[in-house]
């Protein structure tokens, strides 16, 4: 392992002026939707996964798709279905004929030997299939007859679920969802992105997403993350927020006393000061602070609380409980 | 890597720390000053010099631990101190992460620690962290507490008048706005209350506490007396006895003797109730035992308690009796008609007021001071409740002894040894050696809580010197002009004397001739004649009407109504006048007169309780017109 460079004033500069052009290279051909633009590359910088939950039609595969034209980046697209086995996904070993003609075992990798995976309606597959995913995102490795194949850096899952049309849909497991970093919920467009989506895409003229950063700068962008300074103090006040989710603690809202069955796992805290530190990259800073805490507690906690059936009956959304949480413990 | 940022940190925090040290120090002080006030206050009144001392030590230590403990609470520590800058100053937290970083506490790269921590310096030496939660002198209790010390400056200053006056205002509320006005550092008079406040009280006034006292203690004594009266009536003796020490303070004892009224006074309202017997505690002695009782009730003449052992004893033989019981009781009884026969007879009884000392009332109703027999009316009834209950008659003998019962406590309303007028003479007796001492002490005017005990008071009224009863009207009174003879009733005193010097206000005078006071309606002669004819005498006031009224228990509602129409008003009218404050043609003391004997025959029927008897006889006495109640008594 080399040394890391040295850091100085000029590199979380040039970081940020990196990630910011990013941006923008996005929004090229992904019209509106900052926010989740934002968040996502967030997600890639903290070497996390991103679920999107949101209806067909907003996107969703064009942004992914974008994203790895923007990064350089080997792109894979796994459309999630009944019959999709895991070997579909994973990949496969079979007997063919070598150059000296003689039989041997051949791997063919599935889809997600990939760079950026796009899960697409992940919960239409059936659980077998979808923890076929499991390992990968969080191993960053694939186990093959019995083989273990690592995945190439970077890997960023990105999985969609449709959340209107749950007929014939695998819910994803609890333990699957911790897995993901963040769960965004893409928004509909406001009237002035549709429009401009509308007169931007239905031309002759197709714009072409520049490419702004490869692969060995995306890798070095999601090393400096972990090099952003956390004072002990933010550390307490993440633990807190993951603390507060849960109903046996004293220190939780009564909101979630009232709604929450189960709180964030400890990967919650994990997720918490690493998108913390992203964000305070993002910013431009060396250090993390409230704040960033603040803006992705909300995209961390909302898949990671299991709500009671009180909740859905008193239509209590999850983001609400994160509001309250984070009212209580910052 | 340099220190300085945590020095800078322990600078805002010393200084924060300071702030609010003196923050708690000016709040403090404007409660020592609330303090001050007060002990100034309080030394001005006299207050023992061990007290003044010991409550401001508590004072000054209670204030002393409450500002430690509030700056504590308010204290804060560099850390803290780095992350309220940070808030204030908008730093993002730069702070807190150099300081951790400084600690070595921090996570993430040492480069980057470095340009966090360089940026953290370069800040920190150009924050003004004064902004960060200033200085904010508690003003509302710095002054509240100096307007406490002017205050308690000015009541000082004028202590020995505001003492006199809060002497009068605790003796006499309508007298305090008298006591406050003058001032008391130019009027001698006032300085001479002051010294009187210290004064104690005179031998006399003593010894008249002292034997109301045991007289009270001799009313706990009373048979079957309920608790809570026995121990009213021992705090008010208590309080009694307190105020005749000889040590104690006139002052001290005025208040002593303001609760033993009170105390006295409840156990009246309750005697007048009929309440203050504990029926359950009579109705477990045994025959005997009542036997006993209603013998020593009768030797002390206490009817109300030889009412209630009648009545009990009533009971139980309506409960039946075993013919032990039965034979015991009826020897007592017999017992008991031979010793009162005894006494009757004997010269020392008469010497002791028994015959001569009752009132008209009782004289009417008791048959034998018409008859002149020697024997003791009750002897009479004990002797055939003896036969009664050796003939085995238990309902002969019931009946005898709720008409003993009966008697009793018909005697018991009238007569002046019952409990409830007992404790009201003693009531009285102590507000006047209160109102003594008080007058003595130099207070003129005076309050009177009990405007009936008030007026048998010493009282210097300025500007009245004429007797309360005495009338101011226009009109003179008139004699009452016909004689005092209805045309069955017998009038004991002569007519034509008019019971009062003269009307009041101009109203026409219509006073009776005192005839119409004629015992011989309670003697039971004119029940007798059972009238209700119309009346020789004519006119208001005429005694013969009254006596032939009082004469008619049964029908004399419908007569009185029937006369008073003729004279104007009806009955209703006359009574809803004098409810109004009006006045009638026909004065409320002669429709009185005319419902007594109705009143007085309907209080004797079965049907009335006997213990409740009393009560209703009481209300009756007290809507008696005043005058007329006054010439009874």
């Amino acid at each position: 392992m080399t040394q890391p460079p040295a850091i100085d004033a000029a590199r979380i500069v040039q970081a940020r002026a990196s990630l910011d052009s990013l941006e923008a290279a996005i929004h090229q051909v992904f019209i509106g939707q900052e926010a989740l633009v934002h968040r996502v590359i967030l997600g890639l910088l903290s070497r996390g996964n991103v679920l999107l939950e949101g209806p067909p039609g907003l996107g969703k595969t064009l942004l992914v798709s974008v994203l790895s034209q923007a990064l350089d980046l080997e792109f894979s697209r796994i459309q999630f279905t009944p019959d999709l086995m895991p070997a579909d996904i994973t990949g496969t070993t079979a007997l063919m004929r070598g150059a000296d003609g003689a039989p041997e075992l051949t791997f063919h990798p599935g889809p997600i030997f990939a760079h950026i995976v796009l899960a697409d309606e992940i919960n239409r597959a059936t659980p077998k299939t979808q923890s076929a995913l499991l390992e990968a995102m969080q191993e960053r490795h694939v186990t093959i007859s019995g083989e273990r194949r690592k995945l190439e850096e970077p890997f960023f899952v990105l999985a969609t679920q449709n959340p209107i049309e749950m007929e014939g849909t695998y819910p994803l497991p609890e333990a699957q969802l911790d897995r993901f970093l963040f769960k965004l919920d893409v928004p509909f467009p406001s009237i002035e992105v549709l429009q401009q989506i509308g007169m931007q895409t239905t031309g002759l003229e197709q714009p072409e997403v520049p490419r702004v950063m490869n692969r060995d700068t995306l890798m070095d962008l999601q090393q400096l993350v972990r090099r952003v300074v956390v004072a002990p103090e933010l550390a307490h006040k993440a633990a807190r927020i993951v603390v507060a989710t849960h109903t046996a603690q004293s220190q939780c809202p009564d909101m979630v006393r009232r709604y929450v069955q189960w709180g964030a796992s400890p990967r919650a805290m994990q997720a918490l000061l690493v998108a913390g530190r992203a964000e305070a990259l993002m910013d431009g800073r060396a250090w993390m602070t409230e704040g960033d805490l603040a803006a992705v507690a909300p995209d961390i906690l909302r898949h990671r609380m299991i709500l009671n059936f009180d909740a859905k009956l008193e239509e209590i959304t999850p983001d609400a409980i994160v509001s309250a949480v984070l009212s209580e413990a910052l | 890597m340099s220190a300085t940022l945590r020095e800078h940190a322990h600078r805002w925090a010393a200084s924060f720390n300071r702030r609010r040290g003196i923050e708690a120090a000016a709040s403090a002080a404007g409660l020592a000053m609330g303090l001050g006030a007060l002990v100034l206050v309080l030394a001005s009144f006299a207050l023992a010099p061990w007290v003044l001392l010991t409550a401001t030590t508590l004072g000054v230590a209670g204030i002393a631990l409450w500002s430690a403990l509030r700056w504590r609470a308010q204290r804060i520590h560099p850390a803290a101190m780095a992350a309220r800058v940070d808030a204030h100053a908008r730093t993002q937290d730069l702070m807190i992460t150099a300081l951790a970083i400084e600690r070595g506490d921090a996570s993430g790269d040492e480069g980057f620690a470095r340009l966090v921590h360089a940026r953290a310096l370069s800040q920190a030496a150009s924050l003004d962290t004064s902004s960060v939660a200033p200085l904010k002198l508690p003003l509302r209790a710095l002054a509240a507490g100096g307007l406490a010390m002017v205050l308690g400056a000015v009541i000082c200053s004028n202590a020995a008048p505001l003492r006199a006056s809060l002497v009068a205002l605790s003796s006499s509320p309508a007298g305090s706005s008298a006591a406050l006005a003058g001032d008391p550092a130019k009027d001698p008079q006032q300085l001479e209350r002051q010294q009187r406040a210290q004064e104690k009280l005179d031998e006399q006034t003593r010894q008249k506490l002292e034997q109301d006292a045991r007289a009270l203690d001799a009313m706990q004594q009373t048979a079957g007396l309920g608790d809570e009266a026995k121990q009213a009536l021992a705090r008010a003796s208590e309080q009694l006895r307190r105020a005749a020490k000889r040590d104690a303070r006139a002052l001290g004892a005025l208040g002593a003797m303001k609760r033993a009224q009170r105390e006295m006074k409840a156990v009246e309202e309750q005697a007048r109730e009929g309440e203050h017997i504990d029926e359950k505690k009579m109705d477990a002695m045994s025959p005997d035992q009542l036997a006993e009782q209603l013998e020593e009730a009768a030797k002390t003449k206490a009817p109300e308690a030889m009412a209630h052992a009648a009545e009990a004893l009533a009971r139980k033989i309506q409960r039946g009796l075993t013919a032990q019981e039965r034979e015991r009781l009826a020897r007592k009884m017999s017992e008991q008609a031979a010793r009162q026969d005894a006494a009757a007879q004997s010269p020392g009884d008469q010497e002791r007021g028994g015959p001569k000392r009752l009132t008209r009332r009782e004289k009417s109703s008791s048959p034998s001071s018409s008859s002149g027999a020697k024997k003791d009316p009750g002897s009479e009834s004990m002797r055939k409740l003896s036969r009664l209950l050796r003939e085995g008659d238990r309902d002969g003998a019931r009946q005898e002894m709720e008409k003993m019962a009966r008697q009793a406590s018909s005697q018991a309303s009238r007569s002046p040894s019952s409990l409830s007028r007992r404790l009201s003479s003693a009531r009285r007796r102590t507000e006047g050696a209160r109102r003594a001492t008080m007058a003595r002490m130099g207070e003129k005017s005076r309050s009177c809580d009990d405007p009936a005990t008030c007026s048998s008071m010493p009282r210097r009224v300025a500007g009245s010197s004429s007797p309360p009863k005495e009338g101011s009207g226009s009109q003179p009174g008139q004699q009452g002009s016909k004689s005092g003879q209805g045309p069955q009733g017998q009038g004991s005193e002569p007519g034509g004397q008019g019971s009062k010097p003269g009307g009041q206000g101009g109203q026409p005078a219509q006073a009776g001739g005192k005839g119409s006071k004629s015992m011989g309606a309670q003697a039971g002669i004119t029940r007798k004649g059972g009238g209700g004819a119309p009346t020789p005498g004519g006119g208001f006031g005429g005694r013969g009407r009254q006596a032939s009224a009082r004469g008619d228990a049964g029908g004399g509602e419908e007569w009185v109504s029937s006369q008073w129409r003729e004279g104007g008003d009806s009955i209703v009218q006359v009574i809803e006048k004098v409810n109004r404050g009006e006045d009638s043609v026909v004065s409320y003391r002669q429709v009185h007169r005319s419902y007594e004997s109705i009143a007085e025959s309907a209080t004797e029927r079965e049907e009335i309780p006997l213990t409740r008897r009393a009560f209703i006889q009481n209300y009756f006495e007290a809507i008696r017109p005043q005058d007329q109640a006054a010439q009874e008594d």
